[in-house]
Order: C-alpha cells, then structure tokens, then sequence
C-alpha cells in the first residue's frame, strides 16, 4: 500500500485551493491595503466597482456611504471572520471533547446528566442561542468566540462520549488499566487517537457553520464592536443603500460563500483521505 | 405509550423552567441598566431609584427570580418597558406571524425537496442529480440573511414584483423562499438517499418484476416509505423556524416573534426579552413533542417502545 499521501499532491484538490487562496488574501490583504473604520471621504462615496473618483484614485470593488473601500473592508473583515470562526471551532472542540470524554469514561449519573444537558441545547436552533447569549455580552471579539463556542460544543461533546464509549470497550483499554497506567494516560493514548479522524470531519463542518452564525450576530450588531470590520457588519450597513449600492450588501455575502464552499469542499476531500488511510469516519 | 407521554412532558416542563430560570439570570448579569435607558441621560438618582422600585428591581435576587417565575407560571412577565403594554399582549400578538411563516416555509420546503429528491434518485449521478446537488451545496453555504437582501434586491428593488417588507400575504413570500431554500436543500438530499435506499428494497423489484409501472412503484412503496424521515425533519425544522427564523424576521420586518426579540435586545427591554425567549422555548418544545408522537403514531415499529 502506498498511503494515501502519495497522491494527495498529484491533484490538488479545488476546496483546499481555495482556502489556502483566502487564508492568504485575509493574512496578507490586511497588510498591503490600510483600513481605517473612522475615515469619511465625501469626495468618493456609493463608487459602484471598478470605478475611479475626483482624485484618480481606483476603487476595485467600489465604496460605501462614507467612501471607504470596499475592497479594504471585506479583507479586513475576511481576517476577523476566519479568527473568530477558527478560534471558536478550536475552543468548541476542546470544551466538547473534555466533557464528552469526561462523559463516557465515568458513565453513570454524571453522564447522564451531561447527555440531557447536550439534547436539550442541541433541540433549540443554535442561532437563537448565539443572540440571546451575545445580546447580554459587552460587544468583543473574545466574547463573539465564547458566545460560538458555547452554541457549538454539545455537537462534539456528543461525538467525543459515543467514540469513548466504544473505545472503553475495546480490549486494549481493558490491558493498559490492568497493567496499571493511570487513568489520564490510558485515556490521552488509548481514547483520544480514536477521535482524531472523527473531530476533524466534525469540526469542518462546525467551522462552516460558525463562520455562518457570526456573520449574522455582526448583521444584527451583535458581533463584533463598530470599530472592527466584519463581513455581516458590511451586509447590514449596505441594506440601507439597496437602492443605489448593491454592492455593499452583495460582496461580503460572496466571500462568506466563497469561504464557506471551500471548507465544505475541503471537508469532504479530507473525508476520503481519511477513510483511504484506514481511519473510522462514521 | 401513557407512561411514556408522562415522561416526555415532564421533560418538556424542566426544560421550560431551566430556560426561564437561565434567562432571567443572563438578564440579571447583563450591563446596561434598563430604567437609564428608559429615563435617558438627563435622569436624576433620585428619578432612577424611584424607577427601580416601580419595576421592582430593588428587591433582593432571589425574590426577584421567586416572583418571576410564579408570574411566569401565569404568563404574566409585567409590562414592556419601552412600550408599557403588557408583556404577554405584546408577544402572543407576534405568535400568529410567526407560525404562519414556520408553516408556509416548511410546505413550500416539501415541495421544493420531495420531487426534486426523488427525481435526483431516479437519476442517480447524472446531470439532473449532478446540478440539483451542487445546487443544494451552494444554497447551505451562503448566509441566510443575505440571501434575503439579495432577494430582496432583485424581486423588490430591480423588478417591483414583491413587496421587502411588512405584514401582508405578498410580503410573506420573500422570507418564506429565503427560509424554505437551506431547509431544501437539507431535505433534498435526504429524500434523495432514502429513495436510492427504498429503490433497493425487495419489495420494489418484486413490483417491477410483476411489471407494475414505475409511477405506481414510486406511489405506492417509495413514496410512501422514503416521505416519513423527511416529514420528521420537517417537524423539527418547523420548531426550529419557530425560534432560529429571528435574523430573517429582521432582515424583512415581518411581524413575528423573532423581529420582536431582535428589537427588545437592541432597547434592552427586559421583559420583553424574557417573553419573547420563554415563549419560543415553549414553542420549540411543544413542537419537538408532537413531532415525536406523531412519529411513534405513524412508525408502528416505535409504538411499543
């Protein structure tokens, strides 16, 4: 068998071009085009794309009511979007494997509870509790993270305890505890190599989703605070201009698409790869 | 079956209660006084004090949270600070949008997803399945929201065919298309794999081979057998657009609960919030319950379980 890594690279595959393409516009982007929330420009404001104002200067994706970029803006916000959205699938993920392990290594009553808690979370839209939670949160970019976290984590807690619960089954398990290794070894080597493949697929999915409810809480101004730009921010404030600036409203729907297709994209070539290696991907 | 229903509402009424209980704590913790952004700036202490003891927020905690929930037990959640209207006048006249909307987006997600699934089925891995699936793709990964404003930037702006917002029949359309698109194309793609499921069934090829024609096959066991999880879906999503149609309502303006919701937070009128919440949460359970029975009732399988 030649592994699956041989051939990875032979084709690349489309949905990991194009995040690499926007991870790298949203990292460097930043750097080469200045953003500055608070500057007014009357002299080049509702510039439809591809247009020039009085001074000659080139406006690639337009400008809004105050005559800042366009182009600036969706860059800057492509950055907070990404960060918000990969921090808080990283902290959901280790918030809901924590307690999922937690969960089905003990067994009992403490899962149980933990279980009801997870179904009861997870039978409500996940988007009303994401604004009820950021509607009582002083508007910043840590807790716009927390807040995402918290609507995601019972996904994976569930996940995590129904892959420990087959793994503590196994015989391995059942040597290592004879022999004597201490609980948080046995679990950290014999429990958790079992959810990596899993978590992967898993928080792939939950990344795509994020990404989706931030920029609605940043549409009903309860993201992140007015200063930093971000992609459902710039959506909201276009609603206002329909009539003479489609643009403002439509752009930054379309990278948020573009974002969103390349992780589903991505997510479902790493589920072959995974499954090609021999990996369990429910 | 009995001791089962019991059981259910049991749960559905802790829930209700934990959720009103965490609503009323966030409320409790969260910054921004209600009766400084009732009074304004120019308020005195002395006004602000008096405001506090009118609304009862000067009482300790726990007596707070005691008399809310014995209130909240009657449906009563006093009055709306912004408005002055009673809380529970002001949210259940939102109930009926909002319904009406749930329903009016899940039929039109049937109808979108039951054909095209099967057809995408029948189909299978050519280009009809092929686009609609690529289809489906796309409409989940595009925000909602956004959607409806390019909707809106289109049928209303561009064409003049539709209103953008408000509360009429006509106005109902454009949230309901932006609701129904992502719900259909979830159910699609599962009508579409439980049809490919079916089609292998034995008793299929036993109807094709007594030489039924494809149509009676497709209604009498496909239809028949693949409709049950979508319908289940269906329920659930129902319940979900109950409470999670909120950044649609907004985007909109149509009268629901949700729009209120959104607009309470914004003018951090408490009681409102604690209404609007409470009353979604009863709805999504209400919801959840019936879906579930209502299976147990049509899946014989589940009747003694």
């Amino acid at each position: 068998m030649t592994g699956p890594s041989s051939s990875l690279w032979r084709k690349p595959p489309l949905g990991v071009i194009m995040l690499i393409a926007m991870i790298l516009l949203a990292v460097i982007g930043p750097l080469v085009v200045a953003f500055n929330p608070a500057s007014v420009d009357t002299s080049s404001r509702l510039l439809a794309p591809f247009s020039y104002n009085r001074n000659g200067t080139f406006f690639l994706l337009g400008t809004d009511q105050l005559g800042r970029g366009m182009l600036e803006q969706i860059l800057h916000g492509a950055r907070i979007s990404l960060l918000i959205g990969v921090a808080a699938a990283l902290l959901a993920g280790l918030a809901g494997t924590l307690v999922g392990v937690t969960a089905g290594w003990l067994g009992g009553r403490s899962e149980t509870f933990i279980m009801r808690v997870a179904d009861v979370q997870l039978s409500f839209p996940s988007i009303l509790i994401a604004v009820f939670l950021a509607a009582f949160v002083p508007p910043s970019i840590l807790a716009v993270i927390a807040v995402l976290a918290i609507t995601r984590w019972a996904q994976i807690a569930r996940l995590a305890r129904a892959v420990t619960v087959k793994a503590r089954q196994q015989s391995y398990v059942e040597a290592a505890l004879t022999l004597g290794f201490p609980v948080p070894k046995v679990i950290w080597s014999c429990i958790l190599p079992n959810l990596v493949a899993p978590l992967i697929i898993v928080l792939t999915a939950e990344l795509s989703l994020i990404i989706l409810a931030e920029s609605a809480l940043g549409y009903l101004g309860l993201g992140t605070p007015p200063t930093v730009p971000s992609w459902g921010r710039i959506i909201a404030n276009g609603k206002n201009y329909l009539d003479n600036a489609w643009w403002i409203s439509t752009l930054p729907g379309l990278g948020i698409g573009f974002v969103v297709i390349a992780i589903g994209l991505t997510g479902d070539w790493m589920r072959r790869v995974l499954a090609r290696g021999g990996f369990e991907v429910n | 079956m009995w001791s089962y229903l019991a059981h259910r509402l049991f749960q559905a009424l802790v829930t209700t209660v934990v959720t009103a209980i965490a609503v009323f704590i966030m409320v409790r913790i969260a910054p921004g006084d209600p009766i400084e952004v009732l009074l304004g700036d120019m308020a005195s202490a002395d006004e602000i004090a008096r405001g506090r003891e009118a609304y009862g927020l000067d009482q300790p905690i726990l007596v707070q949270l005691g008399i809310y929930l014995m209130k909240a037990a009657t449906l009563d959640f006093g009055r709306s600070i912004t408005q002055g209207i009673p809380v529970h006048e002001l949210v259940l006249s939102r109930v009926g949008p909002s319904v009406l909307l749930g329903i009016v987006t899940i039929l039109l997600t049937i109808i979108i997803a039951i054909p095209l699934g099967i057809l995408c089925a029948l189909y299978r891995d050519r280009p009809v399945d092929k686009v609609t699936s690529g289809g489906a793709f796309v409409a989940l990964s595009l925000p909602d929201f956004w959607l409806g404003i390019v909707l809106i930037l289109v049928f209303a702006r561009q064409l003049h065919w539709l209103p953008s917002s408000g509360g009429s029949g006509l106005a109902l359309i454009l949230p309901a298309v932006t609701l129904a698109l992502p719900l259909a194309a979830v159910n699609l793609r599962l009508m579409r794999n439980e049809t490919i499921g079916v089609l292998k069934a034995p008793y299929v090829t036993l109807a094709r081979a007594r030489g039924l024609k494809l149509s009676d096959i497709l209604k009498r066991h496909v239809l028949r057998n693949a409709v049950i999880p979508v319908l289940t879906i269906g329920g659930v999503q129902f319940g979900h657009l109950l409470g999670g149609a909120a950044v649609i309502e907004s985007v909109f303006g149509w009268p629901g609960v949700g729009q209120l919701l959104i607009r309470s937070i914004a003018t951090r009128d408490y009681p409102v919030v604690q209404g609007c919440i409470i009353l979604m949460t009863v709805m999504v359970v209400v919801v959840n319950l019936l879906v579930d029975l209502a299976y147990r009732f049509i899946d014989p399988r589940f009747r003694s379980g």
